[in-house]
């Protein structure tokens, strides 16, 4: 140590007693300062001098609040009187050693004092506003004015404070989020904030849903967390508004209702329809961690905490049937169940979860009967489980960087898979293989056989993400310098390169959707966050750069995702390509296609017909007989042409394009049904559909709200005339434009209904644009048919 | 293998034109929050004889050195930088960049001549430490800026600058915590406190001595409101510190 001298410091000057005010005999409230001079010490309710090196008691307070500052007139305090209700200010001065009230007796209108600063010759101090959370700002002056500076401002805290020849400036921070600066201009009497960065707060969008072809998510407005929803259309509405002294904490829409759990002054789980918004409630114990529901299962499971304490619920959808399962300790479920945390196997809920809170993981079951049993493994580290096929299979980090797959047997027991060492991992699973990453080798277990596949290249280390493209799964490498990027394709046990990404080190935080792999990608000598996108039939790839995906949400043909590389962390959108149609017919069992596909939406106007092709694949069989394939429509909108397809026999791996073409005609929706027939097992006249949604663009719709609720139109479609009506209110003018822009028919008016003569109009989508009398515009779509 | 055919590739993008490939560029969908605003994260004002300077953010480029015209209140954008902190010594601005690695973290430290910034030496290089990384200036005395900085694992140490090499150097340095609780810059010397300790400097390794430690006393939180822990008088630095027992003490 190179001190030489610690008795240099007097450990305390002794002051006369402690704080009589705290019977523990604990100062407080100390503050030291220099006036005139002179050395001032204020604590508990006394203030002091220093002089011959003693404290001396100047003055005792009364009922002291606060010891403020500083003006050359004396010492500030705030200083509650019995006499007068409002609190106020005195200047105790220290010529004459008494009180001096402010020139109008010190009064604040709103006591009491939220923050007070110095400010050379002033004190700034706010008190609460008329506005919830917002408060007014005072200053007081060399001359002992009090002078309102700011009304209904934010709360602020400064830092820094620097005088200027109009006042102060500090740098602030104000509600935790904005850090402004602030300028106090004594001379005009104003706080005013210096809006450098006046871009809007982040939306913060998050919990992706999606539920009856719409996607549900929570984003943060200036009224708090709310809930809206998107369509296949891409308009956006507000689902969940926020109530007046109500909080949503987390929501999950089930079929025609939305469930959410609600804090304010109860805690709440409510079931709300989608349609009506009437609602009903039930109590519960805390705050809603997270929802969890399973597939194919009618009951749904969601969390509650509440100081160090968290529950376990079952829902089936209405307060009857809702009930607390058990209690789970301080599991710190803010979230619920994370992904690979819960999973449903053999008709019971199995669930991971650090109970005791000492970073080790334990694996959970609630039984049939809604017990609670913890299963007897031990020495676990953050677990995650999946449901493999038939098998619950955990996968174990442990705390040295090993790692561990297991499957669940009966009685649970559980039988390891496969170990390895190796700080880089990753998984997936693909129909009923699980692929494994490590020690930079690939290698997979099916039916607890374990199996190499491939060894990395030398110079390459597997970056951690995995992303399934249906039958295949998609992997990265790196070189530190370069990425690749690879598919395997655990039925051929193949491996091919897809592409390389040079420059770039790492990737992170995928999504695949369809044929679209999108994958976070980091240049190597930047900090800079881009997009990748790769079509993995077509091999296309494209980076948009300055872009980082994080929840992400295929619905039609639009990706949603948070983009978070901006500042602002928002809902973005992009448009995708045309997916392909197409079959996989699996001698697995397994049916590898979704049921139904968006084909996407299409212009009318600008495109007539589009060419597709069906893809159909053999992914197991030893050879695949195709007998036929027909194609339908719902409706009589479309028309569609292809080849005929008499007998088809493809080899296990093959795959045969059939084209076809879809031609438009005036359809606003259809569906295109596919049968295919095949000695696929049990998959015999299989019916595939594709929905294909058309539309012509009105660019001027209104997003999501109806300013005219009682407007009727109708018919609609029209075919001769077009009846208009709006009650209680008189229309002023009318017109009717087609996707160029062109108006048809325009008229001004003073009459509640109208009737249009459509006759002249050629078949297709019109915006009907509409004003009333009293300003209300709304523009409505419109189909003439014939 | 589930290719697309080219051809048909190639016709479906023909048919689409540029419609769908003018569509593929991510966009903002909708922001839900338009209220507000995300901060300029401005750093501490700092006033030079030509005016008060101060770093912030406009959220579109403008990031980097502003200019406050006291006259009008009005903030004016001078020059881009990454610099995030800022201080004034000998009627110099001195800037404090980080420059972060997966390996290593450095700091340059700059200054402006002729309008131009000019890097005047590099932290890592001028204390010779593997890695640094800058946490808060706390002022300046006659001898430069004091600044705190984290170096490896738990080490913290409190340094000097002067906007030379030879002029910077590492005046003391702690295990665990963070920051410290308080320091106090005076013109010739400044004080700081750290868990139970009490350090005193003038800005050289010699004189920077520890004045209380192990007593039972503990620096106390300097919180916004309630500064003023310590005072220097009458050539006699008075301070509080807190004990369990006693509560606050000078």
């Amino acid at each position: 140590m190179k001190y030489d001298s610690p008795q240099n410091a007097e450990v305390a000057v002794p002051l006369p007693e402690t704080d009589p005010d705290n019977v523990s005999g604990i100062s407080r409230r100390m503050r030291i300062d220099v006036f005139n001079n002179e050395m001032y010490v204020h604590f508990g309710n006394r203030l002091h001098k220093f002089q011959e090196s003693v404290f001396e008691e100047i003055h005792r307070f009364d009922n002291y609040k606060n010891y403020l500052g500083q003006t050359s007139s004396g010492l500030v305090f705030h200083e509650p009187s019995s006499a007068i209700v409002e609190d106020h200010f005195v200047i105790f001065d220290i010529v004459i050693g008494e009180f001096v009230p402010t020139p109008d007796n010190g009064i604040v209108p709103a006591p009491p004092i939220f923050a007070y600063y110095q400010l050379e010759d002033h004190i700034l101090f706010s008190t609460k506003g008329d506005v919830d959370s917002k408060y007014d700002w005072f200053v007081l002056d060399n001359e002992n004015r009090i002078s309102k500076v700011a009304s209904n401002a934010e709360p602020i805290q400064l830092f820094d404070l620097l005088i200027t020849n109009r006042g102060g400036v500090g740098r602030t921070v104000t509600g935790g989020i904005d850090r402004e600066l602030f300028l106090l201009d004594v001379a005009d009497r104003m706080l005013n904030k210096l809006d450098i960065n006046t871009r809007s707060a982040s939306s913060f969008p998050r919990y992706f849903q999606v539920e009856n072809n719409t996607l549900y998510f929570m984003a943060e407005t200036k009224e708090g967390k709310e809930v809206f929803s998107i369509d296949t259309r891409g308009i956006s509405s507000k689902v969940l508004a926020k109530r007046s002294n109500e909080y949503i904490s987390k929501f999950i829409v089930i079929e025609d209702q939305v469930i959410y759990g609600s804090h304010g002054s109860e805690f709440k789980l409510y079931f709300e329809d989608l349609e009506s918004g009437v609602r009903t409630g039930v109590d519960i114990d805390g705050l809603v961690g997270g929802f969890t529901r399973f597939s194919d299962i009618d009951q749904f499971y969601f969390t509650t905490y509440l100081s160090g304490n968290s529950s376990l619920w079952v829902s089936n959808g209405t307060i009857e049937t809702t009930s607390k399962v058990g209690d789970l300790g301080d599991a710190k479920l803010f979230e619920g169940f994370q992904t690979g945390k819960a999973a449903w196997y053999s008709g019971e809920l199995y669930f991971v979860m650090d109970v005791n809170n000492d970073f080790v993981d334990e694996l959970w079951k609630v039984n049939s009967d809604n017990s609670i049993d913890q299963i007897s493994i031990s020495g676990y580290h953050y677990i995650s489980i999946e449901v493999l096929e038939d098998r619950l299979v955990l996968y174990e980090h442990r705390a040295d960087n090993s790692n561990a797959i297991y499957q669940l047997e009966q009685d649970d027991n559980i039988q390891e898979l496969i170990s390895f060492k190796d700080n880089r991992s990753a998984i997936a699973v693909v129909s009923d293989t699980l692929v494994v990453i490590g020690d930079d080798i690939l290698e997979t277990v099916v039916n607890a056989v374990r199996d190499s596949i491939w060894a990395l290249p030398q110079g390459h280390h597997f970056e951690t993400e995995m992303l399934v493209d249906k039958s295949d799964v998609i992997f990265f490498s790196s070189t530190n310098q370069d990425l690749f990027i690879w598919r395997f394709s655990p039925y051929s046990n193949t491996i091919e390169p897809l592409d390389t990404i040079q420059g770039y080190s790492a990737a992170s935080s995928g999504y695949q959707s369809k044929e679209f792999v999108f994958i976070n990608v980091f240049p190597a000598a930047s900090s800079r966050s881009d997009l990748y996108q790769l079509n993995v039939n077509t091999g296309e790839s494209i980076i948009f750069e300055n872009v980082r995906l994080g929840e992400a949400q295929t619905l039609s043909n639009k990706l949603f995702f948070v983009n978070s590389a901006p500042l602002d962390v928002e809902l973005w959108a992009m448009d995708l390509p045309l997916p392909s149609l197409s079959v996989e017919l699996s001698g697995y069992g397994t049916l590898i296609n979704e049921d139904v596909i968006d084909l996407g939406r299409f212009n009318i106007d600008s495109l007539q017909s589009l060419d597709y092709e069906l893809l159909a694949t053999n992914v197991g069989l030893d050879s695949l007989e195709i007998f036929n394939i027909h194609f339908n429509t719902t409706l009589g909108g479309l028309d569609i042409t292809y080849q005929e397809v008499s007998e088809l026999t493809l080899a296990p791996g093959e795959t045969s394009a059939i084209a076809f073409t879809v031609s438009f005609e005036s359809a606003l929706m259809e569906s295109i049904g596919v049968t295919v027939i095949s000695n696929a097992p049990d998959q015999e006249n299989q019916l595939y559909t594709f929905n294909i949604e058309i539309f012509q663009e009105i660019e001027e719709l209104p997003l999501n709200i109806n300013p005219l609720p009682n407007l009727k139109i109708y018919p609609n479609p029209a075919d001769q005339e077009l009846r208009i009506e709006l009650p209680d209110l008189s229309i002023s003018s009318i017109r009717m434009i087609d996707l160029s822009g062109k108006i048809w028919h325009e008229r001004m008016t003073q009459s509640a209904t109208l009737t249009i003569d459509v006759t002249h109009l050629p078949t297709g989508i019109y915006a009907l644009q509409l004003q009333t009398i009293t300003g209300e515009q709304t523009t409505r779509k419109v189909l003439i048919q014939r | 293998m589930r290719y697309l055919h080219i051809s048909t590739f190639c016709l479906i993008l023909n048919l689409i034109s540029s419609f769908l490939l003018a569509q593929n560029e991510p966009y903002l969908f909708r922001n839900f929050n338009d209220e507000g605003s995300l901060g300029s994260d401005p750093s501490k004002p700092v006033r030079l004889d030509s005016g008060i300077f101060f770093l912030a953010d406009n959220g579109e480029g403008m990031k980097g050195l502003w200019k406050l015209d006291e006259s009008n209140g009005l903030a004016r954008f001078e020059k881009s930088t990454e610099a995030r902190l800022i201080e004034r010594y000998n009627q110099q601005l001195l800037f404090f960049k980080s420059q972060f690695n997966a390996n290593s973290n450095n700091v340059v430290v700059s200054t402006i001549v002729n309008g131009e910034f000019v890097d005047l030496l590099d932290l890592r290089s001028a204390l010779n430490i593997p890695s640094v990384l800058i946490q808060f200036t706390f002022g300046t005395t006659t001898r430069g800026v004091v600044f705190s900085i984290q170096h490896g694992n738990n080490l913290y140490s409190i340094a000097i600058t002067d906007g030379t090499s030879n002029g910077t150097k590492i005046l003391h340095t702690y295990e665990l915590g963070s920051f410290p609780y308080f320091i106090e810059v005076f013109e010739e010397k400044f004080f700081f406190a750290h868990s139970d300790e009490l350090w005193t400097s003038d800005g050289t390794y010699e004189n920077t001595k520890l004045i209380l430690k192990d007593n039972g006393w503990t620096a106390p939180e300097n919180r916004t409101s309630e500064k003023h822990r310590s005072v220097y008088f009458n050539g006699v630095y008075y301070f509080v510190f807190y004990n369990d027992a006693l509560g606050y003490e000078i």
